[in-house]
């Protein structure tokens, strides 16, 4: 089918047949509460929509629902991302495996409607697993492996989709059959849930020593949960042809520059390090799929043979750099000394990352001997504060 | 002799709230009506102390303690996942305060009504935010003294069940905590009906508006017989019922036995009888036009 | 519990907060400074009643449909019930606590209805002639047949004396029927009897062929009463013209008084009772009937409502003048003189002193004249160490004499004259003698089983203590200590009354009763002070869930681990039957 990235996955959370749906319309995002909408309003899909007021009451009636003992689902973007953010805290405490589609969308003030990823990294902190995906089919893929994934290891998970790149270009997509949904994903059941046969409190106070407990049993789930991508992934590739892996390398194995980077930029630079390769530079690209947990071991064995890394940032965090960067260079740290990482923070506010970018990306990797301490917001002849 | 707890009880003594708390003898008698095949919701207040610290839970029947503001959307959510499973006899319950109805949770309660979720909503009502230290919310009612309107509270009490009868769910009802037959009868009520049943309780607390605790059954009865607050049932927003007949006591009865008011003048009084008188003369009227039409 | 390992993903310990215990271990009552305690205590209404009828309870029981079992509790006290609810003075509703809320409860018109509709046989209860010793009761009065009663439900073998033809005294011979119907009383005197008592009619003692002696009886009861009418002015008139009102009430048509101006002379219940039983002797003609007394209306130790019901019916009544002088001349009628009078009364020994007041006097003919001022006892030798003289024998408060054997009760030993003091008087006689005969301190049981500082006690507590014991009965409900926030007002129910003018032609009962709506609405508005009627207030408003119920014997305790001592079951109760003391357990701590 030719899906854009929205209903491709629309068509991934209707597969799943999540029970209870609760969601609040935004820009980029309407479209799929419209096809759910639009499915529920025929009958097909088989459990309750709540069209909620707000996003916040949607994460807490999802979060309510997942408690109960069904599977639930929801979506959103941006503004309504962060109005969820006290609840994604909360669901994950709980332990509760919401699977969640954001489309990144640039956070106001002041008001933008295009790609940005700062949304959905601004929350990497919740506890939430994190998929980050570059086209409509692996988005259609990631909702239905997330519900595997998030229902094996008890907690929640969000697939992250880019405003209008992916969620309203259309590309072909090839929507798995139902009963084979079915046969790869078990019916949710939860080990605790609101039951007034085992009537049981949820969520009450708790010590200095509890709280501590808890919360490091879900860093250990987390850490745990890499493996669990990983063997969800291998399996769906086995049952339906198509598997992402914790990350996508491209022409990595004898890249002396590595470009890591994620999102759509990501299938941009393909074409751009096909271009450069031609020209016998030898580059090569490292997207990052799985960002929460971020798999680290594997991250430092794959890009250890780098010379230089370079990261392509859809985002920032103010005062800092990019986040990815940031993080990869954390990773970095702990195994790996000598790679310098330069850090570009580019497409801010949806604008265009082309071929062309890409280049002088690695142009100027490769030219610069130290990274600066900031991250480069100016690509060579570009004049960012004017026009 | 064999003495033995009330076998009604849908709670275990051993809570941590104030003693003489009048919210808590109120939510003894919600759950007392609403029974074992139920599920709460809580939220931050002070039933969310008395629900009891992990491991131990003053509820013999499940309850999810939610974050504040989400009382409505989270019972909402339980009871859609009720009826994706096919049950349509668990009932579920939200147990709010005032702040967390008419302040910050007010957005969720009017979407929740909206949508007419069937969910029971229960306001316990004690006129400020009690939990924290009593500061002032909405609901509090003009002129009273709290830690954060020293001065007493310039503006009016909200009238939430007005803005909830707007709602035209099917149930809206005022109760009081210290009326317990007329509390466990509206629940009961509530019980059988599909959407959205608003119940605002009214929970004297003699921390808050500094009594004597053992007076909390006289303050209760004294706010309903002075016609401070009024018993009544509103169906489908429209069809009016008042159900207790009050004493028509003075309201400086009521006003006087609170430390709270002590600061209150006489023109002050005055103002608030003639208040009453006009809400109370409104509220017949309304009753009138209801069995009328 | 531990943490989950690294190597593997299964996650079981601090999964997330979910709780399975409950909350029963904080024991949040370890810092109480008060705990409650549940007592039932006596009313105002018990206590003010002569008899010490548990008035609350039976109210309770009828409250839940139970008339019979009401009526059983007024037996325990009081065998007349029938007659106290038409004829007694009500010191119960006087005393009410409502009457401080709206008006008191008409408790008379309930016993009554009681006594008219419930039905109770006393034989299935009581222990008839379990016991050996063998009483005399001389004189069937309501002091003569309240000691009979109570002794024969004790299993004592009672012999009732009785000089007239008929079982009653006073009952009989001294109220009219048209207060209390000849098939009432009978009906009540036959529900004593049915329990074993021997009766002895037109038996004078000492005279009898059927009398052995007093020492045939292990103790003997005296309530002869107050039989003689006390008279005024014989010595200037003949017999023929002048009578007691006693002797006329015992035989009304014996006198010819259907015609002719009648004078009758004095204040009370008697004097009444002759005029209104002449009105109708005369089928309602009441013109020729005048009612002269010394006292103001006020004063007259008539009831009120006997007053108002002779207005009613057309009697003339003259307050303020006493008779001095009669003259009666031949083939003219008979003419007293009357001076202005006041009237001193000592309550507390209830003597009367006349005061004349100026010179103003006042001259009434009559063709009969009729005196009602007052009643002696008949002087009597009854052995060779026991007399009844004109002022009745020397008691103790126990009715207790100088011989040990010999008890008195009833009129003869003065104080108030009313027929609910009488049956007082035969239960204190019933008390004495089981005392004397079990050897116990009649002193210390009556102070047992007395309530608050008044002369009424509780017998059915002497022969049956309450196994529960938790009716406190030093502790007397006052007003201010019920909460009247949980009752409503609503108008007391008085019954129907005859029209004057229909029933002055009649003896027909004058009163009607109340219907048995208004006894309903009745038995709602009584208060129930000091009894626990399970209205569970205590339960429903604790907020600590502490208070404990022992469902199947009606008591309340509470949860010592848990209860705070808040004190708001104190208040809950409308009826003070819980209260707040100080805490005294060590293993509660010090504040």
């Amino acid at each position: 089918m030719f899906l854009t990235g929205n209903h491709a996955a629309a068509y991934g959370a209707r597969l799943s047949r999540p029970k209870v749906i609760a969601a609040y319309p935004i820009t980029p995002q309407s479209p799929i509460y419209e096809k759910l909408s639009e499915w529920d309003g025929k009958g097909e899909l088989g459990g309750r929509m709540m069209r909620v007021e707000s996003e916040h009451s949607a994460m807490a009636a999802c979060i309510s629902a997942s408690l109960t003992g069904v599977r639930t689902f929801t979506a959103t973007a941006s503004q309504g991302l962060v109005l969820m953010h006290e609840l994604l805290h909360f669901a994950s405490g709980m332990r509760a495996p919401v699977v969640m589609v954001n489309v990144n969308r640039a956070l106001g003030s002041p008001w933008s409607f295009w790609s940005e990823q700062t949304d959905s990294l601004s929350q990497r902190d919740t506890g939430w697993l994190q998929f980050y995906v570059a086209d409509n089919q692996e988005a259609l893929d990631t909702v239905i492996q997330a519900y595997k994934i998030a229902e094996t290891i008890s907690l929640p998970a969000i697939v992250v989709l880019e405003a209008f790149y992916t969620s309203h270009f259309m590309e072909p997509v090839e929507v798995p059959d139902q009963n084979k949904v079915d046969g790869f994903l078990p019916p949710f059941e939860p080990p605790f849930k609101l039951d007034p046969n085992h009537p049981a409190g949820f969520c009450q106070t708790v010590t200095q020593n509890e709280y501590k407990k808890f919360r490091l049993n879900r860093q250990i789930a987390m850490e745990n949960a890499v493996e669990v991508v990983e063997s969800v992934d291998k399996e769906y590739e086995e049952q339906f042809g198509r598997g992402y892996g914790l990350f996508e390398t491209y022409r990595l194995e004898d890249a002396e520059i590595v470009l890591v980077t994620a999102g759509t930029i990501g299938s941009t630079a393909r074409v751009t390090i096909d271009g450069l390769r031609e020209k016998g530079k030898k580059v090569g690209m490292l997207r990052i799929r799985l960002f929460r947990p971020f798999p680290k071991a594997k991250l430092v064995e794959s890009l250890r043979h780098a010379k230089k890394i370079a990261v392509i940032d859809r985002n920032i965090s103010l005062g800092q750099e990019g986040i990815f960067c940031e993080e990869l260079k954390s990773v970095l740290y702990s195994r790996v000394r000598d790679i310098p990482v330069f850090g570009f923070v580019l497409g801010l506010g949806g604008t265009n990352v082309g071929p062309s970018h890409i280049e002088k990306v690695f142009s100027m990797t490769e030219k610069m001997e130290q990274a600066p301490i900031h991250p480069i917001i100016e690509l060579e002849g570009e004049n960012v504060s004017g026009t | 002799m064999s003495l033995a707890h009330d076998d009604r009880d849908n709670l275990y003594p051993g809570h941590l709230g104030c003693p003489g708390c009048g919210e808590v003898i109120g939510l003894k008698l919600v759950l007392q009506a609403v029974g074992k095949q139920a599920i709460a919701v809580v939220i931050p207040g002070c039933i969310g102390i008395v629900i009891g610290p992990y491991p131990f839970s003053t509820f013999k029947i499940p309850f999810f303690h939610a974050a504040f503001e989400t009382a409505a959307a989270t019972a909402a959510g339980i009871s859609n996942a009720l009826l994706a499973k096919g049950d349509e006899e668990t009932i579920v319950v939200a147990l709010a305060g005032d702040g967390g109805t008419a302040d910050i949770g007010i957005q969720s309660l009017s979407g929740a009504a909206d949508r007419d979720e069937n969910i029971i909503y229960c306001c316990f009502d004690n006129e400020a935010y009690m939990n924290t230290g009593i500061q002032v919310s909405s609901a509090t009612p003009q002129l009273a003294w709290t830690m954060t309107t020293p001065l007493g509270k310039p503006g009016r009490k909200k009238n939430m069940v007005e803005i909830m009868a707007a709602h035209h769910i099917p149930y809206v009802a005022t109760a009081c905590s210290c009326f317990p037959d007329d509390l466990r009868r509206k629940i009961t009520e509530a019980k059988q009906i599909k959407g959205t049943k608003y119940i605002h309780i009214l929970s004297p607390c003699p921390t808050g508006w500094r009594f004597p605790e053992r007076l909390t059954p006289n303050i209760g009865r004294l706010a309903v017989e002075t016609k401070y607050f009024p018993l009544y049932e509103i169906r489908n927003g429209r069809e009016v019922r008042i159900t207790h007949k009050p004493k028509d006591l003075p309201v400086e009865d009521y006003l006087s036995a609170q430390g709270r008011f002590k600061h209150l003048t006489k023109d002050d009084l005055d103002r608030i009888k003639k208040e009453i008188d006009r809400n109370w003369d409104e509220l017949k009227r309304r009753e009138d036009q209801s069995s009328h039409s | 519990m531990a943490l989950p390992s690294r190597s593997s993903p299964n996650i079981h310990d601090f999964f997330s907060a979910v709780s399975f215990r409950d909350s029963l271990a904080f024991k949040t009552g370890s810092q109480r400074s008060e705990r409650p305690i549940f007592t039932n205590k006596v009313s105002r209404c018990r206590q003010a009643c002569p008899i010490g009828i548990d008035i609350p309870a039976a109210f309770h029981k009828a409250s839940k449909g139970e008339f019979d079992e009401a009526l059983k509790i007024y037996l325990q006290e009081n065998p007349l019930p029938g007659i106290c609810g038409r004829v007694c003075y009500h010191p119960c509703e006087l005393d009410c606590n409502r009457k401080d809320f709206d008006d008191s409860v008409n408790i008379r018109s309930f016993e009554r209805f009681l006594s008219d509709h419930a039905r109770a046989d006393m034989r299935n209860e009581v222990p008839i002639h379990s016991k050996k010793e063998k009483i005399a009761v001389i004189g069937s009065g309501p002091a003569g047949l309240s000691a009979s009663y109570h002794l024969a439900r004790s299993g004592y073998s009672v012999c009732l004396f009785e000089a007239r033809r008929e079982i009653g005294g006073m009952l009989r011979y001294g109220i009219p029927s048209y207060r209390l119907p000849r098939t009432i009383l009978d009906r009540e005197i036959e529900r004593i009897l049915s329990l074993g008592i021997e009766t002895y009619l037109n038996a004078d003692i000492g005279k009898d062929s059927r009398w052995n002696g007093f020492e045939s009886f292990d103790a003997v009861f005296i309530s002869t009463g107050l039989q003689l009418g006390k008279m005024l002015l014989e010595k200037e008139a003949s017999k023929d013209f002048i009578l007691t009102g006693l002797d006329f009430l015992a035989n009304p048509q014996e006198y010819g008084l259907e015609k002719g101006k009648i004078l009758i002379i004095g204040g009370g219940n008697v004097a009444i009772g002759v005029a209104r039983t002449l009105i109708r002797l005369r089928r309602g003609r009441g013109k020729e009937i005048t009612l002269v007394c010394p006292e103001s209306r006020d004063q007259m130790p008539a009831l009120p409502e006997e007053i108002r019901e002779a207005l009613e019916e057309g009697i003339t009544i003259l307050n303020g003048w006493a008779p001095q002088k009669l003259h009666q001349r031949k083939g003219k009628r008979l003419a007293v003189e009357f001076c202005r009078a006041e009237v001193e009364r000592d309550e507390a020994t209830g003597r009367v002193r006349i005061i004349p007041v100026g010179k103003e006097t006042q001259k009434h003919f009559a063709d009969k004249i009729i005196v009602a001022i007052g009643q002696t006892a008949r002087p009597f030798q009854l052995s060779e160490n026991i007399s009844i003289k004109e002022d009745g024998i020397a008691t103790d408060r126990f009715g207790r004499t100088s011989l040990p054997k010999f008890f008195v009760g009833g009129d003869m030993i003065g104080g108030k004259a009313f027929v609910a003091d009488a049956i007082a008087s035969g239960k204190m006689g019933a008390l004495a003698i089981s005392c004397f005969l079990e050897g116990k301190d009649v002193e210390a049981e009556f102070q047992r089983h007395q309530f608050g500082d008044r002369p009424s006690f509780s017998f059915e507590h002497f022969i049956a203590p309450d196994e529960k014991n938790w009716t406190d009965f030093k502790k007397v409900v006052s007003f201010d200590q019920m909460n009247t926030l949980f009752f409503y007002e609503s108008p007391r129910n008085n019954p129907d009354r005859l029209e004057a003018a229909e029933r002055i032609r009649t003896f027909e009962e004058v009163n009607s009763g109340l219907t048995s709506r208004q006894v309903e609405d009745e038995i709602s508005r009584c208060f129930k002070c000091g009894t626990c009627i399970d209205c569970e207030n205590c339960l429903d408003f604790c907020p600590d869930l502490s208070i404990l119920k022992d469902a199947r014997l009606g008591l309340y305790g509470f949860d010592e681990d848990h209860c705070k001592g808040c004190g708001i079951c104190s208040v809950a109760c409308p009826r003070n039957v819980v209260e707040m003391v100080i805490e005294k357990n060590e293993n509660v701590l010090d504040r």
